[in-house]
């Protein structure tokens, strides 16, 4: 048998309630996530990216095992975190782990650098002996360029960028296969940015790391992985090879995104069009069922994109798009 | 550490007040005065002067030592109250906070119906049932306690399960349990502090309150509610045997609430937070 994939994620929905318009209202729910699937394997890269609410930061939860999906599955390496006895579990999250995105809340206030990359030894780890808990955080501080110095200084103490590296040394500790890093760089100054981004590319090439990245920035998404998938109001919309995806959009809300990004040179061609038409509508009024969840902002809307639902279709080598125009948005 | 902030000046002020009266409830232990029960009918009611320097009271007690071990009657019934209050009710608020669900209904209803009754008067009822003394004078005070730590434990404690450290511990696979020890209760522990030096100004007062009205410490024990009790006959011919306890119940709460005011202002992690993001944001 060959081994199961690291990550296999199959039509996963998150639906959280909505707050009743008057008491006697029926309970409304947003569906966060409405039926992702995706698949990672070791050592690969994959990008999440879509705008504020598309439910990309759900979907890492739902990834890590924080929160169970309502429907679809969760897969790490052959295992439903979600139906896993709490021994089992531990074993398969020392394989997970997370980098959250404001590194100041991330990390408990009160504790010192070394107890808070250790605490995933202690939790996850019960073999590793107690004596051996210290060399191991070095190296794990070691591998993303902190000292020993750092162990014994409270998280205030350093730096944003040096706060953001604690919390990756504190993914790192237990030696995981994959980390779901959710907008991990966007808390941080542009220029250290770009210190932590090449931080994450160094960690992948020496440890084989899998890599899930949650942003909203393009660029970023661009310079770390190697896929890519476009979420709009829960769904996927767009999938494929990043630089083939970011630089010919097949589904009109990646060539929005695309052209969203604030440049110096001149507009691309058929920048005009590829813009958004208004802000995201709200949750509410986000209703699956009756046709493309993104027509009512989609430039390219025909009659057609109400009536039925798209599906992710080929579009290209590795690449697949959830649009009934994805030939002419390539196109044009 | 960064350079901590400064106690505020009216803190200084309680904790000041506060030090004396422990300071002073330390030394009754080992030298008073006099002895304070001994009776000495021959300089009853005598003022202030050389051999009692705040005077007798009608049996000739000295009201210097009556003084100093009712402070520490006081304390010792405040402390093993507001302990009994933190000891199970930060417990109780804690499950609730990281149970949520039916746990945190019943807890918090619970909390609703012990806080419908007036304190001081159950109080007053449960001595009158269970009989007067210092120690069902402890129980009464300490149970209502417990709702009030449960309430401010479980109100600090909620909003830290969203904060993102949480979730990391969770992710590293540490449980409610642990979690609350190790990550909330450090957390909420200036809050509790702040908290617990109220109450302890409130167990005085209701500890006075229940001795005055004879629930409390019985005779020959001393306190300072029994001392007004039996100043009340001589309010207009020794008026001094009234004011001076009184007095001492004044000015003890008023330090430990300025003490409170203070620490609260130093300790609170909410106002810790709020300076973080602030900095952050920039």
């Amino acid at each position: 048998m060959t081994e199961p994939a690291l990550l296999a994620v199959r039509d996963v929905v998150r639906a959280y309630p909505l707050p009743r318009r008057h008491p006697l209202a029926p309970a409304g729910t947003v569906r966060a996530v409405a039926g992702v699937s995706l698949d990672l394997a070791r050592g690969e890269s994959l990008g999440i990216v879509g705008e504020s609410g598309c439910g990309k930061s759900t979907l890492s939860r739902l990834v890590t095992a924080l929160e169970p999906p309502d429907a679809g599955r969760v897969h790490i390496a052959g295992h439903d975190p979600n139906t896993l006895p709490r021994m089992a579990l531990r074993r398969l999250r020392r394989r997970v782990q997370m980098v959250f995105q404001d590194p100041m809340g991330s990390l408990d206030p009160r504790w010192t650098v070394a107890r808070i990359v250790a605490e995933p030894l202690a939790g996850l780890a019960p073999d590793v002996p107690r004596a051996d808990r210290r060399a191991r955080v070095a190296e794990a501080l070691a591998a993303v360029g902190l000292g020993a110095e750092a162990l014994d200084l409270y998280p205030h103490q350093v730096s944003g960028g040096q706060r953001q590296r604690i919390a990756i040394a504190r993914a790192l500790v237990t030696d995981p296969d994959l980390v779901v890093a959710d907008e991990p760089v966007s808390a941080l100054d542009v220029s250290v940015q770009a210190q932590v981004l090449n931080l994450f590319l160094d960690l992948r090439a020496r440890r084989g790391l899998a890599l899930l990245f949650v942003s909203h920035d393009l660029d970023v998404v661009r310079h770390v992985t190697e896929r890519v998938l476009v979420m709009v109001h829960g769904h996927a919309v767009e999938t494929g090879p990043t630089e083939a995806v970011l630089s010919r959009p097949a589904h009109p809300h990646t060539a929005a995104l695309r052209a969203a990004v604030p440049r110096i040179e001149a507009a691309w061609e058929g920048r005009a069009r590829a813009r958004h038409a208004g802000a995201p509508p709200p949750p509410e009024d986000v209703r699956p069922g009756d046709g493309c969840v993104y027509r009512a902002r989609c430039p390219w809307a025909v009659d057609h994109c109400a009536r039925a639902v798209p599906t992710l279709e080929p579009v290209g080598p590795g690449r697949s798009a959830a649009c009934f125009r994805a030939r002419e948005v390539m196109g044009g | 550490m960064a350079s901590p902030r400064r106690l505020s000046a009216a803190g200084w002020i309680g904790a000041a007040i506060a030090a004396v009266v422990i300071l002073t409830a330390l030394v009754s232990l080992v030298w008073t005065p006099h002895d304070p029960t001994v009776m000495d009918v021959a300089n009853k009611l005598s003022g202030p002067g050389a051999a009692h320097p705040l005077g007798t009271d009608h049996f000739g007690r000295d009201t210097l030592s009556q003084l100093m071990v009712g402070a520490r009657v006081s304390i010792a019934v405040s402390v093993v109250a507001v302990g009994l209050g933190v000891g199970l009710g930060v417990p109780l608020g804690l499950l609730a906070a990281a149970r949520r669900g039916w746990i945190d209904e019943a807890v918090m209803r619970f909390n609703d119906l012990a806080f419908a009754f007036p304190a001081l008067l159950t109080a007053v009822l449960i001595t009158a049932l269970l009989g007067p003394g210092a120690i069902n004078a402890i129980l009464a005070i300490g149970l209502f306690n417990i709702p009030v730590f449960a309430r401010v434990a479980r109100g600090a404690a909620l909003p830290l399960w969203k904060r993102p450290f949480i979730q990391a511990a969770r992710l590293a696979g540490r449980g409610r349990t642990r979690i609350s020890l190790d990550h909330i209760l450090p957390n909420i522990a200036g809050t509790l502090i702040v908290q617990a030096t109220i109450q302890f100004a409130l167990a005085i007062l209701a500890e006075a309150g229940l001795s005055y009205l004879g629930l409390g410490s019985q005779p020959p024990e001393v306190s300072w509610g029994r001392m007004l009790n039996e100043a009340q006959t001589f309010l207009f011919l020794e008026p001094r045997l009234a004011v001076l306890p009184g007095l001492a119940i004044v000015l003890t709460v008023l330090g430990l609430n300025l003490l409170g005011d203070g620490l609260r202002d130093r300790l609170d992690p909410r106002l810790e937070t709020g300076l973080e993001t602030r900095r952050e944001g920039g």
